[in-house]
């Protein structure tokens, strides 16, 4: 039992992973009304408390001294919040990343698509427009007279955070820089 | 503790090689170099410090020494990892969200017409790059002007496919 226990100490943010990912999918199938949004924030919090209870069961179980149990509840939820963000931006990746729907909609065509045939289905209006909703729908950004002017500052501390990345790494501020 | 010191440290370090190499020369494939750089430390950083230095610690606390503070560490770092490569795909490739808040915020208190952003935002500044994407990481090939899925490609779709019915969602993007 001690060793059952130790063992699930130590793979805990990998057992906490698994009951994030259960409680997402459970949340956004069968609780409509919640968001995608929401459920991968329940999903979250359902992996924060698998972990608690593995690590007080760990703490009960064995007695390890406090600084070493709390450095260790410490790792694990540290580790388990970094598969946690992995996990979100791969739901995030289906949701958004024109990539996923290219080969999404490369497949349904069988044969492959011409770039008209694939510009047809899946082009900028539509990526534009469905962002321009999602940023409208978050609160990001607000139209007025038939123009869109920002809201909040979050995104827009983003877009200037990756730009100093981008010029740090690739010492460029985009990918179309003269665009 | 060993996990969290050694593992940051692991991480820091293929960081710095990174940026080393990315100033030297940029590669053409940066997620699979990437991808290199952070497993190899990985794999075998700990093993290294444990065997070729040791008397080295930080803090007062030594190198990952025994299985258990292996395996913490490496799934400390393979995490952080996997983290760093995606968050990094934002900084290889602009995203259509960043640079229409961009447009707006650049535009002034008056704000941006949607039509503006269409003329600006065409098909081949967000489509084109993504297919030669596809195509550079062996995921689609161009046959006779045609876009055709790889194998990896085909795997790629199937994942998402099966992922987003699972969550009863639609086709995103």
């Amino acid at each position: 039992m001690e060793k059952l226990i130790f063992y699930m100490h130590i793979l805990s943010p990998i057992i906490g992973l698994a009951f994030n990912v259960v409680t997402q999918i459970l949340v956004c199938r069968y609780i409509k009304r919640k968001g995608l949004l929401q459920s991968v924030y329940l999903g979250f919090l359902g992996g924060i408390c698998s972990i608690a209870l593995i690590e007080l069961w760990y703490y009960y179980a064995t007695i390890p001294t406090m600084t070493e149990s709390l450095c260790q509840f410490l790792l694990n939820l540290a580790t388990f919040t970094v598969l946690g963000y992995c996990y979100f931006h791969f739901i995030n990746l289906g949701e958004t990343a024109r990539r996923i729907r290219l080969v999404r909609e490369l497949q349904e065509a069988g044969k492959g698509l011409s770039y008209d045939e694939i510009t047809a289905k899946y082009g900028a209006p539509e990526i534009i427009t469905k962002r321009l909703n999602r940023m409208l729908k978050n609160n990001q950004l607000i139209l007025k007279n038939d123009r869109y002017i920002i809201a909040k500052p979050h995104l827009l501390f983003m877009a200037k955070l990756l730009v100093l990345l981008k010029i740090l790494f690739l010492k460029k501020s985009s990918e179309h820089p003269h665009d | 503790m060993t996990a969290l010191i050694y593992g940051t440290l692991l991480i820091l370090t293929a960081f710095l090689l990174q940026i080393i190499i990315w100033r030297i020369h940029l590669p053409k494939r940066q997620t699979v170099v990437l991808l290199f750089i952070f497993f190899t430390i990985i794999a075998v950083g700990p093993s290294i410090l444990s065997h070729f230095a040791p008397g080295f610690n930080i803090l007062g606390v030594g190198p990952p020494s025994t299985f258990y503070e292996f395996l913490q560490t490496w799934l400390f770092t393979v995490a952080v990892t996997l983290a760093y490569m995606i968050t990094y795909s934002a900084i290889e490739a602009d995203s259509p969200s960043l640079i229409m808040i961009l447009m707006v915020h650049n535009a002034g208190v008056n704000g941006l017409p949607k039509d503006e952003m269409e003329k600006k935002l065409t098909n081949d500044l967000l489509i084109l790059p993504r297919l030669k994407d596809l195509i550079t990481d062996n995921m689609a090939v161009l046959n006779q002007e045609r876009y055709v899925l790889t194998p990896k490609g085909i795997f790629l779709a199937n994942l998402f496919n099966f992922y987003r019915n699972v969550l009863g969602l639609g086709k995103g993007g």
